[in-house]
């Protein structure tokens, strides 16, 4: 299966690096973003146990998160991969190409990329990324913008496997330096007004509430690793999976808790 | 205290008290591309007995080291 890609050009500006906490969702505990965790692009990640959940076939599947680099290295963001071979799993990527960065999509078992990106991203700035495939088609929607700013096609069988955040599995190289926030995967493909929704003018909301989407996808929400403001509070080496799947993930190697967060 | 970088052998990962340092644990350090190297950082205001002597890298320094061909081959997987 070939892949495409679209370059649109578009200045992206609209993240804010700052520190600061936002509140949504009804009933129960507000809702608080007030941490991310920070990755020292040495050696640092988050990894889970292999999930059935991530075994999308070739059914619908999204993948969000707010990252913000440190660096301007070739560098890898998250990774399903788990050996060498040619697994159908997800990977995402910050390339850089002439001093400037930019995102690709990646998939090894099935011919390589998928999506680039090809929107020039800077340091310290805190962007939503969300991932959307449908069988067919998997686009990329940037800093809630409803129309996806890259798509490729991607007929991928997509299988069970680990997650891993901050590197590529092989050598434990090309790492990520920089804030990994609300990472989330859900079993469904989100459309562009999810993205608008899910990227609330920059301010992360609770991807358990209903309101917090243009559809509820509430039922479909199959990860969700609030990257300190789950169960963890802040501390430990656990990462807890705050949808009902409990695959709860693992600091390696000394990442830390930072209290810079989108808003 | 900021975090500082040692640089050691792979073979002295085994003399490595993994609680004195920030990496997990001998399986989840990362080597150099030849497999010839490795490093653990820590955080504390005393050097770890086990790494006296050894040259301690600033981060800023440690991502210049990572980033050459000794540590991180060429091409990304993706």
């Amino acid at each position: 299966m070939g892949s495409s890609t679209i370059s649109l050009g578009l200045g992206l500006g609209g993240g804010k690096a700052a520190t600061s906490s936002g509140t949504s969702g009804g009933g129960g505990t507000p809702f608080e973003n007030l941490k991310s965790v920070s990755f020292d692009g040495t050696d640092d990640s988050m990894s889970t146990a292999s999930s059935s959940a991530f075994a999308f076939g070739t059914s619908g599947f999204s993948i969000g998160l707010w990252f913000n680099s440190n660096g301007t290295s070739n560098t890898n963001i998250f990774d399903f991969r788990s050996s060498g071979g040619s697994l159908n799993v997800p990977s995402l990527w910050l390339r850089t190409n002439g001093g400037s960065s930019h995102i690709r999509y990646y998939v090894q078992g099935n011919g390589g990329y998928k999506v680039n990106c090809y929107d020039n991203l800077n340091t310290g700035t805190w962007y939503h990324v969300l991932i959307a495939g449908n069988g067919t088609t998997t686009s990329i929607y940037l800093n809630g913008n409803s129309t996806a700013v890259a798509s490729g096609s991607d007929n991928t069988n997509y299988e069970a496997a680990p997650l891993t955040i901050g590197k590529y599995f092989g050598n434990n190289s090309y790492t990520w330096n920089g804030l990994i926030d609300e990472f989330a995967v859900w079993d469904a493909c989100l459309d562009g007004n999810d993205a608008s929704a899910i990227y609330n003018s920059g301010t992360p909301n609770d991807l358990t509430d209903a309101g917090s989407y243009n559809t509820d996808r509430t039922s479909n929400l199959v990860g969700y690793w609030r990257m300190g403001d789950g169960t963890e509070a802040g501390s430990g080496t656990t990462i807890y999976d705050m949808s009902s799947n409990s695959n709860n993930g693992t600091l390696v190697n000394g990442p830390t808790y930072s209290t810079t967060v989108p808003s | 205290m900021s975090r500082k970088y040692v640089i050691i052998n792979s073979d002295e990962v085994d003399s490595v008290d993994f609680s004195k340092v920030d990496e997990t644990s001998a399986d989840t350090v990362r080597f150099s591309v030849d497999g010839t190297k490795t490093f653990v950082k820590f955080d504390t205001d005393t050097t770890p007995s086990f790494l006296d002597g050894k040259t301690q890298y600033s981060h800023s320094e440690i991502l210049t080291i990572l980033a050459t061909d000794e540590w991180t081959p060429d091409e990304p997987p993706g």
